[in-house]
Formats: structure tokens, C-alpha cells, sequence
């Protein structure tokens, strides 16, 4: 899909004023949707993701069966027993290592546990002791599905001690393994599922493979699998209870977009690859975080009207050199893309006919009543603060504080999401460097290949293709093509793309033959 | 330099060619023999310097093709020849890469013609036989481009599949009439061997006897030195097994290289112009102080040569790459320091370090320095770095002077890769010799397999456990037990082998569920690192990549273990523990 394209009416996802009531200064939402969070890291989205999936299916709507243009609400569960058994039950490991007859170790330990269960929480856990004929079993599998936890942790700005029990994760085996986020009240918390994972969800929802993509979403929730049975059986019937609450479905703005289907096709690359046990979801995780960069770029990049997105990527190299002047730079403009396209949005609205028909209306009201009429036109569109704006005296004192806010509310969140969604992929790293920049990790690299190489693909159309269909730039062919002109030695894209080579190599993704000639190859080939 | 050009020079210098047969030849010959009538489209690949356009003229030679063609030095040459009694149409083409069109422009009718022709033989639509030089970058670039400029052409077909034929590194293919060989595929310890036989064996050599008057050939100079440090065969012997590990190591080092690797060590010398010594030049270096300088040790490794012109030759790097002499064990350093005086180390340094022939003395330079280290108090950072400097040297002398089977001290300690003599004692050379190695080498190995796959310290050599974390194969800690292979084929047919692939290497074989075996090859790195987990050393204090790799080949195995089981209904769970012993044992919980 061209970048002009993407702004037309008719691939726009209408959404009605105050839809969302909480929102305020909707403009950002309007060019890439409600919301995409930069505090929520990617396995947090995955994780919510899969709630959303789950939610949909039990509301009737499972994955492949709405293009999710209305807004509807999607259910949710608490799953509070298996939370407190093994994220409120330290003592166990403690209780199990005793030496003393089985019924003796049950005993203890419901006591210990009845201490634990919160109120909200009183479950009769009588049911375990039958389940598990031996303690040590209990026991053992609590520990096994503990070691799993998805933590989320390296979200940023957060440290270890900020953690609650209430928002810890254990690996998603399977639908018995998906609750929300909750606060320490039981409540539904919006800190970790911060609805980027709804978003994620329908981008794949309106990918062009979404009929394809089905058997994913059938595999993420089976209930069959060796391990989510392991989960279901430390469950009471109450579990399967939709008590999480209803949440109002997120809004993602466009109906087509080319970011949505890379993304599916990736997805189903790796979906192929067949790869052991959970193994995919590590891609999964990666792909998405880095499909909604690219979601997020070039729809800033349609809208500020960019002729191209690139990042230059720098394998690490011993020293400061051009391909890291690049990269450095890259990363800089990129970042700055929020501002401009939201600027953008901004223009558009006070550029807009309605507007200047509205201040032609107005030419002859004295100050204080343009002020009004400015502030109920931008309402209407934006939805401002109720109290906000009010001791604006002249309609560009206005307009400055106006964008004032929006900046602001960009620089809080979306401002910093290219960086943090970046570094989370492995993409943007700060490795032997001062500055930020494209310096992709090994396991960056790995996902990468796995999703763009079926089997095996020649070094220089590897870089082509990765260049075209990611924009990202590691050989001096593609260099060149990003540049337009070699303003700079070309040497130094082919010293990068060298150490591309002996990356690759190590990690056993690429095959040299004598001169010159490499494959880079997928470790994992389908089989 | 071409091997046309080099035919030439030895001419005009009245020079006899230095001459061996090309290992590879044994190879070819299985599929391209014309004098025993055996004839098929043959295609030579490899690294440049492999030897592929030498070949080609000795093939034209032995089909008697006519000497004047040759001179000529053409890109690519018709002959008719009489082979098996009938007149056969052959096709030469010297250098494919000389055979396409420059950067930028367009073909050729001639050229284009030329590599249709080629394709319709390997095709078999027509009687021609074609027998090409090509590296293999120009090979693809060659067949794609023709693909592209003539639509529709056949070459869709053979590009495809030659590329596949690449990368497997399959020889014959069954949709084209064609032997497709790269010569990069030739172990390079085998073409040291007859290089350095051909080198050693000219009779100029002589030159020392008859000629000892001459600075150039007596006793100083720093050619006769090297000569006759390198013609030991202790010598011979370490560098050959040098050779032997890189080509272990996926290191494929040209015939160009090998030679000029040897002429290097015999005639480098950092005072030089060239950096490699004329013959006036051996002359006016030919005094004890100088000739060290140019000594063999140093030149082995490309040290007498600019950074930018190591460069140029790959067989430095791959040497370098051992870090001969900058890695070192404490005794070896006091046998070195303290050998000379120590009574107890004395013998052992009369056989190691002294030289009675004087030819390969050790340094005075680092004598001097040595005595200071022992007792000059005034010991500055200049002195220091000198003295380790030429201590590093002194070891890199020890290295090639300790013998295979010196019971004390192990020459391969001075090298990053500490168990490369167990990998030649147990694994290759009883390979080589066509013996398995012993059930105690792939317990080793599968001991440490199993410690970094389960990320717990087992002691268990028998099976191999296939482990998994709950969320992903590649887990830290993996104590899902999916299925163990014993070393010691079971009833199944399971086992775990080691042996040779067809380049030489050695490949751990894991034999799963009755399915053709899955291979893991055993590089110095590998076994190094699994050897060294297997002794007690952490998997993650080694190396990244290595953990890395060796966690990849689990998941290899699990995903082929994991097709066959996906049919069958999981009914139970098991999950490994250490016992008392430090074995795993097995849990198992009911679902």
C-alpha cells in the first residue's frame, strides 16, 4: 500500500467523539490508534494479546471471524487460585523438602495456604490432594510452572522491587495459563495490559492472511497440549469463570495497512519452521514488538510525509566509523517522527476547511468568544479536558498551549516507544557506544532469519530483501540505494555487511563456499 | 599470480615448475577420466590459488590438445580429441569469470553463445563436453545473468539446481549430466604434504653444499637456517597437524597459499624491501643477529609481512587464529625460564629447548632478557613488553619442538585450544586410521552435551537426555526429559556415533528414532568447549556462541523427536532431578 493511501477516507476506521471518555487531546490515537503503550514490553503485548484472542473466542467472535471495525467489548479472566498457588506460596518449597509422610506434608501446607488466600480468594483447595496422589508432585510442578514466569521485568522505568504479585506470568502454555493484569485489590489494572496487545491483535485480524493465521490462534489456546493440562490441573471449576471484567474493545485506525500483513506473513514463516515445543513464541514476541515499530514509522512517515524509512544498522564494529555516524543519525530522525507526523495532524486540522470556515464564521466576535468557538471545534474533534484552556486570552495563545499538551502527552509516551520497542527486539542498542542506535542483537538477528529465510538465501539477496521489506539497511548496495548518492566510502557498508557474514557464521546461520559466495541459511528449516 | 603467467615466468627465468598431482585429481578422476574413456561435463570450483586452471591444462595436455592454443593464454578453447577410439567435441573454458561481461555491461553474442551452449550440454542436448574453471560466485552470477538476459532459457533449471548442488556440496546431480567438484573440498594437510615434499626436494638445494662459501648459503644465512629448521621432520609433523586442525575447523587453505606460506618461512624477513629477502639481501643479512630476525617461527605466521599484505593470504589468518605462543601453561613458561638452571628441569630442556646444531639456537636477545627479568632490579615497561614480546617468540620455537608424544609437556597448551591433542589423539587420528573412537570420548562429549542441554551439573555419559524447559528448548535450566538416546545401540537401533564426513571431519552422529542419523560437527571449538563443560568448567563462562550452537543442535533433535511423537496423546510428564550421585533421575507426573 502507497503512503497515500493509508490517509484516505475509506481506509479510515471511523470512531465516534468520546468513544473512549478517558481520552483526551485525540490526535495521536487518530493517526495510530488507541493506544500503543511504551511501557508495556513485548511480551507484556504477546500476553495481552493472547487474552484479547481468548476473550474474542469466548465472546463468539474467535480470531478470523471480524475485522474488529466496531468497537464491543472483550471478557476477561482472574484465574485467582493458580495466582496465589504459585506466586503466594514461598513456604512450599520450604514444606516439601521435609522428610515426613505425605498426609502430614498436605496438611501443613493447606494450613500455611489458608493464610495466603486473600478474601477475595477463599477457594476450598481439598481438591489438589486428589489430583496429585504425591505432595512431591504438587509440589514439583508448582516450582517447574514458577520457573516459567513471564516477568515484566526490563519494562521500563521499572525495577524489580516494583513488582506485584498480581502482575507476574506465568508462561502462556495454553488458554489455562491467560489471566489479567490485576491491581492488589483484584481489580483490573491497565498498567501492563496497556492495549497495545489489542492492537497487535487486530492488525492481524485485518492482515490479509488472517484466514491462514487461524490455526495459530487455535494452537495458542489449545487446551490439549502436555503442559496446559499440567496448568488445569491445579484449577478449580471457578477459574473458567469470565470474571475479569469487560473491557471496551482498543481502536486501531486503518483498515488496510502494509505493516499488518508483513506482519501475518512473518507469523506464518515462522508458524512453518515447526520449531520445537514453544520455541516460535520467542519470534512471536520479537516480530511483533518490531512490526509495531514499523507500524508506528510508516504510518509517521505517511503522515509527515517522509519519501522512505531506513534504519542503518551497524554490526558492531571496534570503532566510530560512518556506518555509525549513520545509524546514530537514523535513529535520531526516526525518533523525532512522532512530533512531525503529529504535527501533521495537526496542521491538518487547523488547515482544514470546516476550521477556516469556523474562523471565518467567528472574524467579527470579539477575542474572548473566538477563543470559545476555536476551544468547542477543537473539542469536538480531540476531546479536550473539560477545564482545560479556559485562561486562554487570544486564539493563538490557544492553539500554542493546544499543541503544547499534545507534545507533551507524546513526550510521556509515544516519543519514547520507537526507542523502547527497540531495544526490547534486540534492534537499538547503546552497546559499546554512547548513543542509541541501530546495532541489532544476535537474537534480533536469528528471528530475523528465521522469518525471511525459508531455507537458504544468497548473502546479497538476503541484504536486498531484508533492505526492502524492513527498510533495513547493512550492505553497501542497499547504503547506496538509501542514500541515493555515496556521499560516504562505500567500504565501510562492506566492511559492516563483512561482520554481518561473521556474525551469521557463528551463530550457524550461514554457509561460506570459496570465494565469495555465501548462503545465509535457516538453522531450523521446516521439516 | 595465474598459473598462465606462472608458466611463463619460470620459462623466461629458465626455472623448472615447482610439480605435484593435485590431491584432488583422485576425486576427478572417479568421474572424468578421458584416457580411461570416462567423460562427462565437468565443472572445477574453488578459492583462487586452488589449482582449477593448472588442472585444466593438464587435462588439454592430455588429450593432446595443441601446445600453440595454450600459448596464447585463451579464456576458452574447441578440441576435438580421440577418446575411447571416436572423435569427441570438447569445450574448455579457462576461466569462466574472464568469460562474462564486466560491471555494468551487456553481453556478448560470443559469450552468450558460449554459456548457452554450456547449458544445452549440461542439459544433455548435445555431445559437447564442456570442462570449466569457475569460483563459484561467478558461476551462479554467470547463470543467473544469462537466465535474466535470455527469458525463458534453460538456465532456470541448472542455476537452481547447481546452487543446490553448492550448498550441499553434492558432486553429481540427477537432472544434469555434470561432475561438479570444488576443490576447496581437498583436505589442505594432504597438498601441504606434496607441496612441501616437491619444495624440499629440489635438487638446487644443493646450493648449501657446494656453495657454503657464499654468505647467501652458509651457515648464517638466514635461508639455510630456515631450510634446515624446516626440512626436521618434527617440523614437518607440527605444521602438518596445524594444517589437519584448520581444515577440521572449515578452514580451507589454497594450494597458492600453502606455497607461499612455505616459501614465506623460508624467506621473510622484516629488514627486507619486500619484506621477503633477494638474494643479496640473505647475503648482507647473514650474520648471527640478523638472521633471527627472519626466522622460521615468526614467518610461519605472515609476521615478517605488512599488515596489508597478510591480509592477502588466508593461511595466516587461519594460523593466527590458534594464537600460537600468547596462550601458555606455567610449566611450559618455567621450563623456558628456568630450565637451563633448574636441576630437575635440566634433562627435559637438553631435549626440548637446546639446539646442539646451532641451526634453530635461541635468540642471545632473549637470553639477555631473560637474565634481567631473574635479577635486574631495573625492569622498565619498554623491557617489560620486549622481554614478553620474544618469551612469546621463544614459545612459539617450543611449540614446534615438542613431540606428539612428550609425556610431560603438551605442545597444544600454547594455543587457545588446550585439548587439541586429545581431539587428534582420540578422535581424528584413529578416524583417519579407519578406527572408531573410543566409547570413553563419546561419553565425554555426551556428558557435556547433557550438562549444558539440562543446564545441571550431571555426571551422566550413558544417554543422552533430550531435555527442554517448560517454555522453550533452549531454556537455562531444562528438566523436561523428552526422550534419551544411549551411546550404546539399544534394540531400536538408537545410538551415538563419531566418524568422518566426506570432507574429513569429524561428525558426531546422533542415530533417533530409527531415522538416518543427525549430525553435529565436531570442530576444535565444539569439542573444546564440550570438553572442558564435560571436566566441570560452567557452559556460560566459555563462550556465547558456542552455548549458543550447541543449544541450536538440541532444538534440532527435539523438534525431529517432537514430529514423530505429535500423534500420540501425552498422558504423563516426566521431569529430570540430580540424585545423591549427581545422575539424573527421572520423575514422572500423571496428567
Amino acid at each position: 500500500m502507497e503512503h497515500t493511501e493509508l490517509q484516505l477516507p475509506e481506509n479510515i476506521v471511523p470512531v465516534p467523539a468520546g468513544a473512549y471518555p478517558n481520552v483526551s487531546h485525540w490526535l495521536e490515537e487518530s493517526i495510530w490508534g488507541h493506544r500503543l503503550w511504551h511501557r508495556q514490553t513485548p511480551w507484556l503485548v504477546f500476553l495481552e494479546m493472547l487474552n484479547v484472542a481468548d476473550g474474542h473466542a469466548a465472546g463468539g467472535t474467535p480470531f478470523g471471524t471480524s475485522l474488529h471495525f466496531e468497537k464491543d467489548h472483550v471478557r476477561s479472566r482472574k484465574r485467582l487460585l493458580l495466582r496465589h498457588l504459585l506466586y503466594r506460596n514461598a513456604e512450599l518449597t520450604l514444606l516439601a523438602s521435609k522428610q515426613r509422610p505425605d498426609g502430614e506434608l498436605w496438611e501443613a501446607w493447606s494450613k500455611y495456604f489458608a493464610q495466603q488466600l486473600d478474601d477475595d480468594a477463599k477457594i476450598d483447595v481439598a481438591f489438589l490432594r486428589i489430583r496429585f496422589p504425591r505432595f512431591r508432585d504438587f509440589a514439583a510442578t508448582i516450582k517447574l510452572l514458577r520457573d516459567t514466569t513471564v516477568y515484566p521485568s526490563n519494562a521500563i522505568g521499572e525495577t524489580s522491587s516494583e513488582r506485584r504479585w498480581t502482575s507476574t506470568f506465568v508462561f502462556p502454555f495454553g488458554a489455562a495459563a491467560l489471566y489479567v493484569d490485576l491491581d492488589e485489590s483484584f481489580s483490573r489494572d491497565a498498567t501492563r495490559f496497556g492495549r497495545t496487545g489489542d492492537i497487535l491483535y487486530q492488525m492481524l485480524a485485518r492482515s490479509k492472511y488472517a484466514a491462514e493465521l487461524k490455526p495459530i490462534f487455535q494452537a495458542f489456546l489449545n487446551s490439549d497440549r502436555q503442559l496446559n493440562k499440567l496448568v488445569a490441573k491445579l484449577e478449580d471449576p471457578a477459574s473458567e469463570e469470565w470474571n475479569g471484567g469487560d473491557r471496551e474493545s482498543s481502536y486501531l485506525p486503518y483498515r488496510r495497512h502494509a505493516a499488518y500483513d508483513r506482519l501475518a506473513e512473518d507469523w506464518l514463516h515462522i508458524h512453518r519452521l515447526n520449531l520445537a515445543g514453544y520455541d516460535a513464541y520467542q519470534h512471536y514476541v520479537n516480530l511483533a514488538a518490531f512490526h509495531l515499530i514499523l507500524y508506528h514509522l510508516e504510518t509517521a512517515a505517511a503522515w509527515a510525509k517522509w519519501p522512505q524509512v531506513r534504519f542503518f544498522c551497524e554490526v558492531l564494529a571496534p570503532r566510530m566509523e560512518a556506518v555509525r555516524r549513520l545509524s546514530i543519525e537514523s535513529f535520531q530522525a526516526n525518533e523525532g517522527a512522532t512530533l512531525q507526523a503529529l504535527n501533521a495532524g495537526w496542521e491538518r486540522i487547523l488547515s482544514s476547511s470546516e476550521f477556516l470556515q469556523m474562523e471565518a464564521e467567528a472574524r467579527d466576535l470579539p477575542e474572548e468568544d473566538r477563543v470559545a468557538e476555536m476551544r468547542d471545534f477543537i473539542h469536538e474533534r480531540m476531546a479536550l479536558p473539560a477545564d482545560d484552556y479556559l485562561g486562554c486570552s487570544t486564539t493563538s495563545e490557544l492553539k500554542a498551549r493546544i499543541w503544547e499538551s499534545l507534545e507533551s502527552k507524546a513526550d510521556d509516551n509515544l516519543g519514547l516507544l520507537h526507542r523502547a520497542y527497540g531495544r526490547a527486539c534486540g534492534l537499538v542498542s547503546r552497546r559499546g557506544a554512547r548513543l542509541y542506535r541501530y546495532a541489532p542483537t544476535d537474537s534480533f538477528l536469528k528471528t530475523i532469519v528465521l522469518a525471511t529465510v525459508e531455507r537458504r538465501m544468497e548473502l546479497r539477496e538476503f541484504l536486498q530483501t531484508i533492505f526492502t521489506r524492513y527498510h533495513l539497511v547493512f550492505g553497501p548496495n542497499e547504503a547506496n540505494a538509501a542514500r541515493g548518492s555515496a556521499d560516504f566510502d562505500a567500504s565501510v557498508f562492506e566492511k559492516n555487511a563483512r561482520r554481518l557474514e561473521e556474525r551469521l557464521k557463528s551463530m550457524g546461520m550461514l554457509n561460506r563456499l570459496s570465494d565469495g559466495v555465501a548462503f545465509v541459511e535457516n538453522p531450523n528449516p521446516s521439516i | 599470480m595465474y598459473h598462465e603467467e606462472i608458466e611463463e615466468r619460470a620459462e623466461s627465468l629458465g626455472i623448472e615448475l615447482v610439480t605435484f598431482v593435485h590431491p584432488a585429481l583422485a576425486r576427478i578422476k572417479q568421474h572424468f577420466s578421458p584416457v580411461e574413456g570416462r567423460l562427462t561435463n565437468l565443472v572445477l570450483t574453488g578459492t583462487a590459488g586452488d589449482g582449477k586452471t593448472r588442472i585444466l591444462y593438464d587435462y588439454w595436455r592430455e588429450l593432446h590438445g595443441p601446445e600453440e592454443v595454450l600459448a596464447n593464454r585463451p579464456k576458452h578453447a574447441a578440441l576435438t580429441a580421440t577418446v575411447n577410439g571416436v572423435p569427441q567435441q570438447l569445450h574448455f573454458i579457462f576461466d569462466l569469470s574472464k568469460c562474462l561481461p564486466e560491471k555494468g555491461e551487456a553481453w556478448n553474442p560470443d559469450g552468450l553463445a558460449l554459456l548457452e551452449a554450456w547449458v544445452n550440454a549440461l542439459l544433455a542436448k548435445s555431445a559437447v563436453i564442456f570442462v570449466v574453471a569457475a569460483n563459484d560466485g561467478k558461476l551462479l552470477q554467470a547463470l543467473r545473468s544469462l537466465k535474466t538476459t535470455r527469458e525463458g532459457s534453460a538456465a532456470d533449471v541448472v542455476e537452481g539446481e547447481i546452487e543446490d548442488m553448492l550448498a550441499s556440496r553434492r558432486a553429481k546431480s540427477g537432472l544434469l549430466s555434470l561432475a561438479l567438484l570444488d576443490l576447496s573440498e581437498i583436505g589442505s594437510a594432504e597438498t601441504f604434504d606434496r607441496a612441501y615434499k616437491a619444495v624440499l626436494s629440489r635438487p638446487e638445494w644443493a646450493c648449501f653444499e657446494t656453495d657454503g662459501n657464499d654468505p647467501a648459503f652458509c651457515v648464517h644465512s638466514p635461508l639455510r637456517r630456515n631450510w634446515e629448521i624446516l626440512r626436521r621432520p618434527q617440523f614437518q609433523q607440527r605444521l602438518h597437524t596445524l594444517i589437519e586442525l584448520c581444515d577440521v575447523n572449515g578452514f580451507h587453505i589454497s594450494v597458492r597459499d600453502l606455497l607461499a606460506m612455505i616459501v614465506n618461512g623460508l624467506l621473510g624477513h622484516p629488514k627486507a624491501a619486500d619484506r621477503v629477502l633477494t638474494l643479496d639481501e640473505i647475503r648482507q643479512f647473514a650474520t648471527p643477529g640478523e638472521n633471527l630476525r627472519g626466522s622460521i617461527h615468526r614467518n610461519i605466521f605472515g609476521e615478517n609481512l605488512k599488515e596489508e599484505k597478510r591480509q592477502d593470504f588466508l593461511v595466516f589468518s587461519y594460523f593466527n587464529y590458534f594464537r600460537v605462543g600468547l596462550e601458555t601453561a606455567n610449566g611450559l613458561d618455567e621450563l623456558l625460564l628456568f630450565g637451563r638452571e633448574l636441576p630437575q628441569l635440566e634433562k627435559i630442556y637438553e631435549r626440548l629447548v637446546a639446539d646442539p646444531t646451532g641451526f634453530d639456537a635461541i635468540n642471545p636477545a632473549f637470553e639477555a632478557l631473560r637474565r634481567d627479568y631473574l635479577e635486574a632490579e631495573a625492569f622498565d615497561d619498554a623491557r617489560r613488553d620486549e622481554f614478553l614480546a620474544e618469551l612469546a617468540q621463544q614459545r612459539r620455537r617450543l611449540f614446534f619442538r615438542i613431540p606428539e608424544n612428550e609425556p610431560t609437556f603438551d605442545p597444544w597448551q600454547l594455543t587457545i585450544f588446550q585439548y587439541a591433542g586429545r581431539f587428534l589423539a582420540t578422535i581424528l587420528h584413529p578416524l583417519k586410521r579407519g578406527e572408531l573412537p573410543g566409547a570413553a570420548t563419546i561419553e565425554t562429549l555426551v556428558r557435556g552435551l547433557n550438562r549444558v542441554w539440562s543446564g545441571m551439573l550431571f555426571d551422566e555419559g550413558h544417554k543422552l537426555y533430550l531435555t527442554s524447559g517448560l517454555d522453550f528448548t533452549s531454556a537455562r535450566i531444562s528438566r523436561l526429559a523428552l526422550h534419551a538416546v544411549p551411546v550404546i545401540e539399544s534394540l531400536s537401533g538408537e545410538h551415538i556415533e563419531i566418524a568422518l564426513n566426506s570432507r574429513g571431519q569429524p561428525e558426531l552422529l546422533v542415530y533417533l528414532l530409527s531415522e538416518s542419523p543427525i549430525a553435529y560437527r565436531l570442530d576444535l571449538m565444539r569439542f573444546e568447549f564440550l570438553v572442558r563443560v564435560a571436566d566441570g568448567a560452567l557452559p556460560n563462562s566459555f563462550s556465547r556462541e558456542c552455548y549458543e550452537d550447541v543449544i541450536n543442535f538440541k532444538s534440532i533433535l527435539l523438534a525431529k523427536v517432537q514430529s514423530m511423537m505429535a500423534k500420540r496423546e501425552v498422558k504423563n510428564f516426566k521431569y529430570l532431578s540430580s540424585d545423591a550421585a549427581g545422575r539424573p533421575s527421572e520423575e514422572t507426573i500423571n496428567l
